[in-house]
């Protein structure tokens, strides 16, 4: 709904500016055409006050004639001398219009044929021009092209019009006008322009690419809340699928626990009845030694139950898969997996490696499990200081003819009574700990023929350093 | 001491084992037992009227320990029930 309104509302925005633009074009070019034909119209004023002040001899006929020449739109001058009489009534009616308002009047008007008289009156003589309604127009200085124009302009007077660029007309659209007389006494012409304004002229081309530009930015934003929702929502699943680990792991527990349970109960209770009838007298020794034989049998049920558990969780011989691995490419690997972590806890990193690819032979995947854990680990201890203190140093050399990484943080370290039992199974310091993480890594370690050990980091913070066989040059 | 008035005690637990062993202890504490293997048989046959205690597994399989007792509630069995745990809590 919002995009369709962005649409309307531009496009609209857009016709409405363009319209405003053809007005102005329209105005100016009418003001133009205006002060054009007002200048003219003045100049046969000034033309007739010449003829009445010069008052050139009738015989010197060519005088007026010439004038023909000089103005195109003089068709014709005429005279009446004193005492002589007008061909035309409507001239001599002219000429006492003109006596009373002292200056030139219109006479003949014939708009239809392009005609009309201008008569002033004047002693000796008084004189009258013929005027070419068309030619009266500066053609050269017009600013329209009269053939081709959208705008019609006609000059009207006394009902009689004279179209002077006929323009386009009629149908639908936006309508200008412009109506105006000539800044003239004698020729008060009224100038009547009027545009239209069709849809085909509408500016149709800028208002499609701005609506395009609208649907294309609002598919772009819906796009991107698209990616952003997947990627919630994938995020979502891996938390998921953490937490669905987690009750897999403690189904494991407690089915575990009830295997157990049962020998361990019997084994008690047997032994319990045992002694019991050891001090009854006499004893009962024959269900003593019946019961003590039941609970050696459910001590081994008991031991079943854990081999059988061992059997099930103990990694593959890992030594067997050990190729060479390249320990930059693994830890770059296993930092760049936890680099929205790292980011999020605002942890400062820093990484020490030899110029020269350093191989380990090593199960990549053990390897980069490994890797994680201690990264995890690193993580979990930083939390526990405030940002501007947390510090990852990760370190890759050869010692003793071993490749070896350190994960070293500046978090709170490792207390010196916890640090013997570090790497048992199910020992944590964390409330929700399962204790197993750094055992399954020392596990791992050992399987590639490596070890993992642990130390305070100076000078504060843990260091969990692995080393590893290195791989043959 | 074991007449017909003694007190017995109803153990019912599915795994042989824990239940041989527990009603050897119980009787040599002289306390009449009287094991059973299936919670079902156990609710279809057991003697209501005779004065006792009833010992449950919590964990077994067809019907939970737990699952025993709602049933036992709701039939109004008033006599006391000893809940048998693995765990050091139970999810109710």
């Amino acid at each position: 709904v919002a995009g369709v309104l962005a649409c309307g509302l531009g496009s609209a925005a857009i016709a409405r500016f363009e319209l405003a633009r053809l007005r102005d074009a329209f105005d100016t070019d009418m003001r133009i055409a205006h002060r054009l034909l007002s200048q003219r119209v003045v100049q046969h004023d000034a033309v007739l006050a010449t003829l009445a002040l010069l008052q050139p001899p009738a015989q010197a006929d060519p005088a007026e004639q010439r004038l023909a020449a000089l103005y195109s739109q003089i068709l014709r001058v005429q005279r009446r001398d004193r005492g002589a009489q007008w061909q035309d009534p409507r001239q001599q009616a002219a000429e006492v219009v003109s006596r009373a308002v002292r200056r030139a009047a219109l006479s003949q008007l014939d708009f239809s044929a392009g005609r009309y008289e201008l008569v002033l009156a004047a002693e000796p003589a008084s004189f009258a021009l013929l005027m070419d309604l068309r030619a009266v127009v500066p053609w050269s200085e017009w600013p329209m092209q009269p053939a081709s124009s959208l705008v019609r302009v006609a000059l009207e007077q006394d009902g009689q019009s004279f179209v002077l660029q006929p323009g386009r007309t009629g149908g639908w659209g936006w309508r200008f006008d412009f109506d105006k007389h000539l800044a003239s006494g004698s020729q008060p012409f009224n100038v009547v322009a009027s545009r239209n304004v069709g849809p085909g002229e509408l500016p149709w081309l800028p208002m499609l690419a701005w609506s395009l530009a609208v649907i294309g930015l609002l598919a772009g934003l819906r796009a991107w809340q698209g990616q952003r929702q997947a990627r919630q929502r994938a995020e979502e699943l891996v938390r998921l699928g953490q937490v669905s680990r987690l009750n897999a792991l403690g189904e494991l527990a407690a089915g575990m626990a009830h295997e157990l349970n049962q020998p361990l109960t019997a084994v008690l209770a047997n032994t319990q009845a045992a002694g019991r009838l050891l001090a009854d007298q006499p004893p009962d020794l024959a269900t003593a030694r019946e019961a003590m034989a039941q609970a050696a049998q459910q001590a081994r049920r008991a031991s079943d139950v854990v081999g059988r558990l061992r059997r099930v969780i103990e990694p593959a011989d890992a030594g067997s898969t050990a190729r060479p691995v390249v320990l930059q490419d693994a830890v770059k690997n296993a930092l760049y997996l936890l680099e929205p972590e790292l980011a999020k806890r605002q942890v400062a990193r820093v990484l020490h490696a030899p110029a020269e690819a350093l191989a380990a032979l090593a199960e990549p995947v053990a390897l980069e499990q490994i890797l994680h854990n201690l990264l995890m680990n690193a993580l979990q201890a930083l939390e526990q200081v405030p940002p501007a203190e947390r510090q990852l140093a990760l370190t890759l050399s050869t010692a003793g003819g071993r490749a070896q990484v350190e994960v070293a943080d500046s978090g709170p370290g490792i207390a010196p009574e916890h640090l013997p039992r570090l790497f048992e199974p199910f020992f944590t310091t964390r409330e929700k700990g399962l204790g197993l993480g750094l055992s399954l890594c020392e596990s791992l370690a050992l399987g590639m023929g490596g070890r993992l050990d642990a130390s305070a980091n100076a000078p504060r913070g843990a260091v969990f350093r692995l080393s590893l066989p290195k791989a043959p040059a | 001491m074991s007449g017909t008035l003694s007190p017995v005690v109803h153990l019912v637990d599915d795994d042989a084992a824990v239940r041989s062993s527990l009603a050897l202890l119980i009787g040599t504490v002289g306390l009449r037992v009287q094991p059973w293997g299936e919670p079902q048989a156990f609710l279809d046959g057991f003697d209501r009227q005779t004065i006792g205690v009833i010992v449950l597994d919590v964990r077994m399989p067809g019907m939970s320990g737990l699952a025993l007792l709602e049933a036992l509630v709701a039939q109004g069995v008033d006599q006391p029930v000893v809940m048998l745990t693995g765990h050091g809590t139970v999810e109710t």
